[in-house]
């Protein structure tokens, strides 16, 4: 008989903690944990051509894809000369721009395409919820070419989100970013000029 | 006079000609810039697209200056199972390929993927005596794995020319390496769990 109560204790705490990993199952499911820092985003920009979607000349170097197609600027800008450009967006939302060898009064803008997460409030939910919003393809510039030929130019996210700027505010490591394509374009026709990457 | 009225044919001929082989020449391709040094990227978690059309998780979202519908946050295609504090790919003009990764669990099996468009100079073709500037076709590269160390961290280094396998010959200079999209996958569900971008 006195045995009795330990054996119920034990089968309390066995249930308390199946009943807690199996709520733990679902929490974790819903939200992933965030990385805790992710600073600035920063590349070189190469130059962008057109995408090859069918290879119109077959290749007979080695160590290369058998098909190709002659570079081309139809779908991309060839009249705005670059000889490096460097883009960086930063951890405070800082967008920067920096460009040489354009030709003075040239204007471009930086393009992202970014999807952001972040805690918003639903009219299903009461409070907030983690909410994914649709890719957004923002537009920040333009910036101008000076009389050397230099491009510095410098926005926030929250500028270039416009009446979404809400989707680029710091709460406090809670805004996920992703980051899923940066460009430079020229304005007026929107041909991408330059695209992060490196030149081998 | 009859000279006169020659010479004045003859260069309206001249002009004539010259006009319509400047609109015949085929346009111009854009050059290489002179240096784009390197990509770095820090990486934001990867969350599943929102498809406002498709999506059976679309909320209406109340939060001011922002999208009026977005999803509850998904992670089905993309990895809800890797923890990570933070992540960073460099990747350098010599083609290197650095990663350093913090907070994931011992003995996670992590791959650096890679959308990659290059122009390289200096192609054979079989079509064209001599060599093209060549575009190919996008590439989706997958580096070879790395395992987390018993801290949780991943620290390694590869070289773009090993995640080209049998095309290597692509990032032989000169080369424009145009860097579309880097994220990190789990190898053992094959999915992505972070995305360059910036966490805020």
């Amino acid at each position: 008989m006195k045995q009795r109560r330990p054996v119920r204790i034990f089968v309390t705490a066995a249930i308390a903690t199946a009943t807690l990993a199996w709520a733990t199952q679902f929490a974790l499911g819903a939200a992933v944990v965030l990385p805790k820092l992710a600073e600035p985003y920063t590349t070189w920009l190469s130059r962008a051509y057109d995408p090859c979607t069918e290879p119109a000349v077959s290749v007979v170097s080695v160590h290369l894809p058998s098909g190709g197609c002659v570079a081309a600027n139809v779908s991309t800008d060839n009249s705005v000369k670059m000889k490096m450009g460097r883009l960086s967006v930063g951890l405070r939302g800082k967008v920067v721009l920096l460009m040489t060898g354009a030709t003075v009064g040239d204007e471009v803008n930086v393009q992202l395409m970014l999807r952001v997460t972040l805690p918003a409030k639903a009219s299903q939910y009461t409070g907030t919820k983690p909410v994914t919003f649709p890719d957004q393809s923002v537009v920040c510039g333009p910036f101008t070419a000076s009389w050397s030929g230099a491009i510095i130019g410098s926005t926030t996210l929250s500028a270039c989100l416009g009446s979404s700027s809400g989707l680029a505010a710091a709460t406090g490591g809670f805004t996920n970013i992703e980051i899923l394509g940066a460009q430079v374009t020229k304005q007026g026709d929107n041909l991408p000029i330059a695209t992060s990457g490196v030149l081998r | 006079m009859k000279k006169t009225y020659t010479l004045g044919a003859t260069v309206v001929a001249g002009l004539m000609a010259l006009a319509l082989s400047a609109q015949a020449a085929p346009p111009t391709t854009a050059s290489f810039p002179t240096l784009a040094a390197g990509y770095t990227a820090w990486f934001a978690r990867a969350m599943d697209p929102c498809d406002l059309a498709t999506s059976a998780y679309v909320v209406s979202v109340t939060s001011a200056h922002m999208p009026p519908y977005g999803c509850t946050q998904q992670n089905s295609d993309t990895d809800a199972a890797l923890t990570l504090k933070f992540a960073r790919l460099t990747v350098t003009q010599r083609g290197k390929l650095m990663i350093l990764g913090i907070g994931l669990p011992h003995g996670a099996q992590v791959g650096v993927q890679l959308d990659l468009r290059f122009t390289v100079a200096g192609v054979k073709t079989t079509q064209y005596t001599g060599t093209k500037t060549v575009t190919f076709e996008d590439q989706t590269v997958n580096c070879p794995g790395f395992t987390a160390r018993g801290a949780g961290v991943i620290v390694g280094s590869t070289s773009l020319a090993t995640c080209l396998g049998p095309d290597s010959g692509l990032q032989n200079s000169p080369s424009n390496v145009e860097i579309l999209g880097a994220r990190l996958i789990n190898l053992n569900n094959n999915k992505p769990f972070a995305e360059a971008g910036v966490v805020r």
